[in-house]
């Protein structure tokens, strides 16, 4: 496999929400950070692994907010090359 | 005390007296009833339980109704709160569901048990009545086994109509095969798009609902902000009620891009007083809501009138039960204020959970305690609660999800807190002995650095406790009682209930092997300390043991006394906790083995199975097993071998994984109640044979000499009663009067009139004041005739008389159910016949469908008219009932 990222290991990743939420919900969406732009908020944060990840967007999913983009912006630390 | 908790997840939320009527959405939600299985799926905030429980209260048809919660997601718990819903409908309480289920409550949870749920998927296909079953907030069921359950039901169940409907509502589809059942039109969604409030609908909920009057203009610039949302129109118009600038509110709301929640949440708190403002975030800490523990909380004395505003006006609270004792907020609105509380008094949290900690141990209702406990971070509170209630918790079965919590605790936290892990100890103990013999190793090693103190002591004597408990379950008895008396010696005074447990399992172990005078005072004091500490969990255990002691002395009635008490205290309890005392299950077990020695068959066969839900429940293997022996025992008297058996196999799984021991005990019990029907058939005696050598049992003298009997060997069989009665030296014992019974047969088959006869006379004079009719009874024709000859010559001739009548009504026949008839109704095709036989080995479904070149669902549909025609429920039963029948 090609893919240098991998999906077992922390890795970092950014939502993209419709809407502004403040940066208060940081403590509430594992101390992601916050930023909002416009009419939209950028989650940016390390996940643990894939469960830490799903975490996440349940809680985003309960408090009825809309997603309109997930992205790993930058995987583990390669250590095997 | 408040109403019974847990049977709020099981009412049809109350309709709201006010609210928008939403009749094409509830017209959508009959037309789904031509499908089996009904999806609702959208976000928090839509108005999915409102709208259901709206249905349901209309709806031509029993519905019944399970809320979910987190602490559902476990599969046993899982499948006993799907029985008891479904058990909520009266006329299904005939119908097996709860015992099905039991099984799966029960498998492994790396195993699908796909018998189990055929079976299931059985007795559901006998309901013709049409009903509902609503799981609400199913998103919160992620557990596979749970998931696949379901699914498996779902693709089972016959084609409508009539039959039952499957109502998901839930924050997120679930995990299944939804594009196929898309495909095969098998499904009703409502989703997002059709829970959105219309234009109609937003404008009736405004300007009616809530009172407002609001333009078109207005009304149209609210829907394109929230789109359709209800929650958030809900907080708008609560925002606005008391404002007089509405167009500046709408103008401010509209051109704002924050989240619609936190700008509403906001709006609508700052709207409160400040004493509302302050219940509302204090009291989001509650998964449930009620005025005396929101006073606790509150501190304050104010809070019935708090909710009844609340729910007035329309502030999020929602009532679980129609006297309006329970509410719970709306999940959204909770976790919202909770933010809020934890973002601006941040100090506030650990202190409201300790106080609703308390207040929930000073209720008895130690589960949710914990949870608060838990919750607040305090490790020593955790620690406290643990400590003073370890048992009770142990014993508790609702409190099981709660403590396994505790393996979330970081591990340096546990080392810290020791009896984080010794309540995980205790509760392992019951089940998976070698993990809780690991942590009791860990424990005792990290304490070797701990000074000498109180503390210390306390430590050690519920580890040797602990200790005794796995040694017994073992059958350890040498163990046993050297680590009982350590735990005794080492327990502080006020330990009075592990003490009381720790003597009940010495008594017990002394007493295992037959009647030990000095067990009796052990545990009559066990009892008595139980008693004293109002432990009424711990009181059944000693209490069941004193009662298993003198059954072992013989003593029946005594036996009977004992369990009589022991129920009454039970009964006490439930009315005041309103939740039966699992504990009880061994009384059951007892009284039923009483009874079916008192010929009360059918009595037994029902304070047996009592017994058995409760041990079920309960997470008791050992209780359990005694509880299926007696009850095959008694279905043996009964002369039922078909029922019996199929209670020995299951006993016999379970006992292998406990102990060697266990296993034992279960396949002599097996054999030997085999012997007590009326004519086994020697195929399956040679089989029981087997179990009995496989596990390696050795053979109790009245067994042993049965068999012999069989064999035609009276003289082998005298030598080993012989045997066993000088070893027991005229102690009492529940075997002598049997013994003396069997000496009298065997007498008889050496032809020796007169001997017999004097030993029929022993056992007729002890057995005669305990009334032990069963003795005599299940030793079937050879027994009445020398009974006979007893009655003729005037010996015990009233006990005699009752025993021959005992022998008239096991010979008439019992009105039958319909289905067990010797012929087939309606014989099989050839079809069916070949799928039997391939039932008839160890492949799956899905492999006898590549063998006969069928699809598997043809496979399950010819599966389902065999069983129908056999009149059976599951693939064993069928296999059993084809061979009584000759089919195979």
């Amino acid at each position: 496999m090609n893919d240098s990222k991998k999906y077992d290991e922390p890795a970092v990743y950014q939502i993209r929400l419709k809407g502004i939420l403040d940066p208060s919900w940081s403590d509430w969406f594992d101390n992601f950070s916050i930023t909002t732009q416009e009419d939209e908020t950028l989650l940016v944060g390390p996940v643990s692994d894939q469960a830490a990840l799903h975490g996440i967007l349940t809680k985003i999913n309960d408090l009825g907010l809309a997603i309109t983009a997930i992205t790993q912006v930058e995987g583990a630390r390669d250590d095997q090359k | 005390m408040p109403s019974n908790l847990l049977q709020t997840k099981l009412l049809i939320p109350p309709t709201r007296p006010i609210w928008v009527p939403r009749p094409h959405l509830i017209d959508q939600l009959n037309a789904g009833l031509d499908r089996i299985l009904i999806l609702i799926s959208a976000p928090a905030g839509y108005g999915k339980s409102t709208l259901l429980s709206e249905w349901a209260h209309q709806v031509p048809m029993p519905v019944a109704w399970l809320s979910l919660e987190k602490g559902d997601n476990v599969a046993s718990r899982f499948w006993a709160y799907f029985a008891s819903a479904l058990q909520t409908i009266p006329s299904l309480n005939a119908l097996h569901i709860g015992e099905e289920l039991k099984d799966l409550e029960n498998a492994s949870p790396s195993f699908f048990p796909e018998d189990a749920f055929t079976r299931l998927v059985s007795e559901i296909a006998r309901i013709t009545d049409p009903l509902i079953l609503v799981l609400d907030d199913f998103h919160l069921i992620t557990d596979p086994t749970i998931n696949e359950g379901l699914v498996f039901v779902l693709e089972h169940l016959p084609s409508l109509p009539g039959g039952m409907h499957l109502v998901i509502s839930g924050r997120m589809d679930p995990p299944w095969p939804m594009a196929r059942m898309r495909a095969r039109a098998e499904i009703t969604e409502l989703r997002l798009r059709d829970l959105r409030f219309t234009s109609e609908e937003a404008t009736a909920f405004l300007n009616q609902t809530m009172g407002l009057k609001l333009s078109a203009g207005e009304v149209s610039q609210l829907d394109a902000r929230t789109e359709g949302w209800v929650a958030g129109l809900q907080m708008a118009a609560l925002s606005m009620q008391k404002r007089d600038d509405i167009p500046k509110f709408l103008e401010r709301f509209s051109g704002s891009h924050r989240y619609i929640l936190e700008y509403l949440i906001e709006e609508v708190l700052n709207q409160q007083p400040p004493r509302v403002m302050d219940f509302l975030l204090k009291t989001s800490i509650l998964d449930r809501l009620t005025a005396p523990l929101c006073d606790a909380v509150m501190n304050g004395q104010d809070s019935q009138e708090l909710l009844t505003y609340l729910e007035q006006s329309n502030l999020f609270v929602i009532p679980l039960d129609d006297e309006r004792n329970w509410y719970r907020y709306h999940h959204l609105f909770a976790d919202l204020l909770f933010i809020r509380l934890k973002n601006t008094q941040p100090d506030q949290v650990t202190h409201l959970h300790r106080r609703a900690c308390r207040w929930y141990e000073a209720q008895g209702m130690l589960p949710e305690a914990l949870d608060h406990a838990l919750s607040s971070g305090d490790r020593q509170l955790v620690a406290q609660i643990v400590s003073a209630n370890v048992l009770v918790l142990v014993e508790n079965d609702e409190v099981l999800p709660t403590l396994q919590k505790i393996d979330s605790v970081p591990p340096e936290e546990m080392v810290a807190l020791p009896w984080l892990r010794i309540a995980r100890a205790w509760v392992l103990g019951t089940g998976q002995v070698q993990k809780s013999q690991q942590i009791l190793d860990a424990v005792e090693m990290d304490m070797e650095n701990m000074p000498d103190s109180v503390e210390r002591q306390r430590l050690k004597g519920h580890i040797a406790a602990l200790r005794t408990y796995i040694f017994s379950i073992q059958g350890d008895k040498v163990n046993t009682i050297a680590y009982a008396g350590l735990a005794n010696e080492l327990l502080p005074p006020d330990e009075i209930s592990v003490r009381a447990m720790n003597l009940t399992m010495w008594g017990d172990v002394m007493s295992a092997d037959g009647h030990d005078p000095s067990a009796m005072p052990i545990l009559e004091q066990a009892l008595a300390l139980a008693l004293q500490a109002e432990k009424p969990h711990v009181a059944m255990i000693a209490a069941g043991a004193l009662a298993s002691a003198h059954l072992g002395a013989g003593r029946l009635r005594e036996v009977n006394r004992v369990c009589q008490d022991a129920l009454e205290i039970a009964e006490d309890y439930q009315i005041h906790y309103h939740h039966q005392l699992s504990a009880t299950a061994g009384i059951y077990s007892m009284l039923a083995r009483v009874l079916a020695e008192w010929w009360e068959i059918e009595n037994a066969v029902q304070s047996a199975r009592k017994g058995l839900m409760l041990s079920e429940r309960w997470g008791q293997v050992d209780t359990d097993l005694t509880g299926l022996d007696y009850l095959g025992r008694a279905l043996a008297f009964g002369n039922d071998w078909a029922q019996a058996r199929q209670v020995f196999q299951r006993a016999e799984s379970a006992s292998q994984k406990i102990s060697p021991f266990f296993w034992q005990m279960n396949t002599i019990f097996a054999l030997d109640s085999l012997l007590d029907t009326e004519a086994p058939a020697p195929g399956e005696i040679v089989e029981q044979i087997r179990r009995v050598q496989e596990s390696g049992a050795h053979y109790p003298a009245p067994l042993k000499a049965r068999l012999l009997l069989r064999d035609n060997q009276p003289g082998e069989a005298l030598v080993v009663l012989e045997q066993v009665l000088s070893e027991l030296r005229g102690q009492p014992s529940l075997d002598i009067a049997r013994i003396h019974a069997l000496r009298a047969l065997a007498f008889q088959a050496q032809g020796d009139e007169k001997q017999s006869l004097a030993a029929l006379r022993q056992a007729l004079e002890l057995a005669e004041p305990e009334n032990r009719v069963a003795t005599f009874v299940r030793e079937g024709v050879a027994m009445e005739k020398l009974l006979r000859l007893a009655l003729s010559k005037s010996i015990a001739p009233v006990f005699v008389q009752k025993l021959l009548t005992a022998f008239e009504s096991r010979r008439k026949p019992k009105p039958e159910p319909s289905l067990v008839t010797k012929t087939l109704v309606e014989p099989l095709s050839e079809r069916e016949f070949e799928v039997l036989r391939l039932l008839n080995s160890k492949l799956s479904v899905p492999e006898i469908a590549q063998e006969l070149t069928v699809a598997p669902s043809t496979v399950r549909t010819h599966v389902r008219v065999v069983y129908n025609k056999l009149g059976v429920h599951g693939r064993q039963e069928a296999i059993q009932k084809a061979k009584d029948l000759g089919l195979i």
